[in-house]
């Protein structure tokens, strides 16, 4: 089998790296064929090495250069790209070149370097300008990048992005059987570890400690925990500069008579080797930084994450089924100590209760009530294939569902529609008992601007393909009578009207902001050599723009009437049993 | 997006460029 040369630049952080190698993994399952190397700064290169599944790791001294002196930098950079670049020194174009970093500084770096083909943020031939060329670029440069939800998780987005390009380029995957992708053998470590550094016979808790709780708050954690479960142990884990803390969390600890034999603390004393070892024998890990999370979740530890915030994002939370989102409904209220006890002891007995009872049920069940109103629990499902896949956070307590909520579902249909070629039905994962009178008043207005932005936006098209129409028609798009002239010109401003009107609507409604921020991408990233190819493109930006409009109303109109008083057959005609 | 062939003031111009994008997210990430 011919290997398919692919180079992965991640010049982003640990997360990153890391949302990276999951996507990357899932990809060579499906291609075995793919030859991968990453290229990521050498500060966070230690996680990357640890995947022997990759064919090589580049470290980038980046460190070295930054620095007021930019044209002293030039030569090392120079020096140190030249393997990679290969045109110097006769080496072949890589097959496929895959830009995950999202970054300007990558953009420079992806130009520079020959393949077949890129996917991510790159530079144009003519003027050197900022390119983000595939669709899924687009879309994270104008949502993610934008500060809006999309409703898709970053890997999910990365995998789909990757497996699209596989797909046109080297044809359906040989095998698409469910391949486990997380789990001990993620990093080569694990799988060839020797004795275990925590006792088998136990459930360890590993605790990923931080300023997010003051010591006596985690002691409550602790305490909470090991008190009501004696087959259960806590590792606490962090890095050096949470010593301190973790002393402090110990002696409180110590004081209050507990057995000391089933906390242990490991905070400054593992190296990443250690740290995986460690985790990848916890049945849980229980973290309030990604970084964790993630790392966890990949060597299949099941994740209970923590957020003082209301509603955090979940696009890069842990990936995988059964993780736990822990957070306020209160950015003024934080979370507190039981609330955690409580979410990880639901999910850890949940055989027991099958989940008969829900997270609030729960809490009044173990005696903090009080807490119900002010904590959200989230859980990570992944989708069957036929429901569009990917990863979902559902809330475990019902709630009235928040207008972000709402938005960041559409989004993701959206999405879906645009690039996937498939959407889940109108209303899917749409509960009636979380629809309130917040959500159905934003959506009323939403309503009125999504409809004049798809009027707009169809008029938009009308004028593009007559631009077009015009453009193609002509001989010379130098040489042109005047008055053919005065017609482009004139949808010329038509169109840029347009443009500006989109922008204002967007303004106007918040919840219109994708459509705003796609189309500035869309209209930015247009190819092509003549006026007529350009138009070509600005008719498909406009129509893509239109279609989603479009889906939006129908989301609106299916929710508002899913809200309506349903009818009901008069108590005289149902049977008694 | 296909190979791309640079001229050597193009690829001088994109080492500079990155170091220079580099400079300002450094700067970025450390504040």
């Amino acid at each position: 089998m011919k290997p398919i040369r692919c180079l992965i630049l991640q010049l982003g952080r640990g997360s990153d790296i890391l949302e990276s190698l999951l996507a990357l993994r899932a990809a060579q399952q499906l291609y075995p064929a793919l030859e991968m190397t990453l290229v990521c700064r050498e500060a966070f290169a230690a996680i990357p090495k640890e995947a022997d599944w990759l064919k090589e790791v580049i470290a980038l001294p980046t460190q070295e250069w930054v620095g007021p002196h930019v044209q002293e930098n030039m030569g090392p950079v120079a020096k140190t790209l030249s393997p990679l670049i290969g045109t110097k020194t006769g080496g072949e174009s890589w097959d496929l070149l895959i830009n995950w970093s999202y970054s300007q500084a990558s953009s420079y770096l992806a130009a520079l370097l020959p393949a077949k083909l890129k996917i991510g943020y790159t530079r144009r031939s003519k003027c050197l300008d900022f390119s983000s060329g595939d669709a899924w670029s687009q879309f994270v440069h104008g949502a993610v990048q934008g500060s809006l939800d999309p409703g898709i998780h970053l890997t999910d987005m990365l995998t789909t992005q990757l497996l699209t390009a596989l797909q046109i380029q080297y044809g359906d995957p040989a095998d698409v059987g469910n391949h486990s992708v997380t789990g001990r053998n993620f990093f080569r470590r694990v799988s060839s570890a020797g004795d275990p550094i925590l006792d088998p016979s136990r459930i360890w808790v590993g605790i990923q400690i931080d300023r997010f709780f003051k010591a006596s708050e985690w002691v409550r954690v602790m305490k909470h925990t090991l008190e009501r479960h004696p087959e259960v142990q806590i590792v606490l884990l962090g890095d050096s500069t949470r010593r301190a803390l973790a002393r402090e969390i110990t002696q409180i600890y110590g004081h209050q008579g507990t057995d000391p034999r089933r906390l242990v603390n490991l905070v400054g004393e593992t190296d990443l080797d250690i740290w995986i070892d460690v985790v990848s024998q916890c049945k849980w890990m229980i973290s309030c930084s990604a970084l964790p999370a993630q790392l966890a979740s990949l060597l299949g530890t099941r994740v209970l994450q923590l957020y003082h915030s209301k509603n955090p994002s979940s696009i890069q939370a842990a990936y995988g089924n059964h993780h736990l989102m822990l957070s306020s409904t209160d950015n003024q209220v934080r979370l507190a100590p039981e609330a955690v006890y409580a979410a990880w002891s639901y999910g850890q007995y949940e055989k027991n209760h099958r989940r008969n009872w829900d997270f609030a049920q729960h809490l009044e069940r173990l005696g903090f009530s009080s807490l119900v109103e002010w904590t959200e629990l989230k859980r990570a499902r992944i989708r069957p294939s036929e429901e569009g896949g990917g990863v979902a956070y559902d809330g475990d307590i019902t709630r009235p569902m928040l207008t972000a909520d709402w938005l960041s579902l559409v989004h993701a249909q959206i999405a879906r529609q645009w690039y996937c070629g498939w959407t889940a039905p109108v209303g899917s994962e749409l509960s009636r008992a979380s629809l309130n009178p917040s959500l159905l008043q934003d959506l009323r207005a939403l309503e009125d601007s999504s409809g004049v932005l798809a009027r707009v936006l169809s008029e938009a098209v009308k004028t593009a393909e007559q631009f077009h129409s015009k453009s193609a028609g002509l001989k010379s798009e130098k040489l042109m009578s005047v008055s053919d002239r005065e017609t482009l010109e004139t949808q010329g401003r038509k169109l840029l009207e347009l443009q500006k009107l989109v922008e204002r609507l967007a303004a106007a409604d918040s919840n219109l902001a994708l459509f705003s921020a796609m189309l500035t991408i869309l209209l930015h990233n247009l190819e092509g050599e003549q006026i007529s190819e350009i138009s070509k493109e600005t008719v498909h930006a406009f129509k893509q723009l239109e279609q989603g409009a479009l889906l939006m109303r129908s989301w609106i109109k299916h929710t508002l009437q899913m809200a309506r008083p349903a009818v009901v057959a008069p108590l005289s005609l149902i049977p008694t049993p | 997006m296909n190979d791309q062939t640079w001229s050597e003031q193009q690829v001088e111009a994109l080492i500079r460029g990155f170091i220079e994008a580099l400079n300002a997210e450094t700067q970025g990430e450390r504040s």
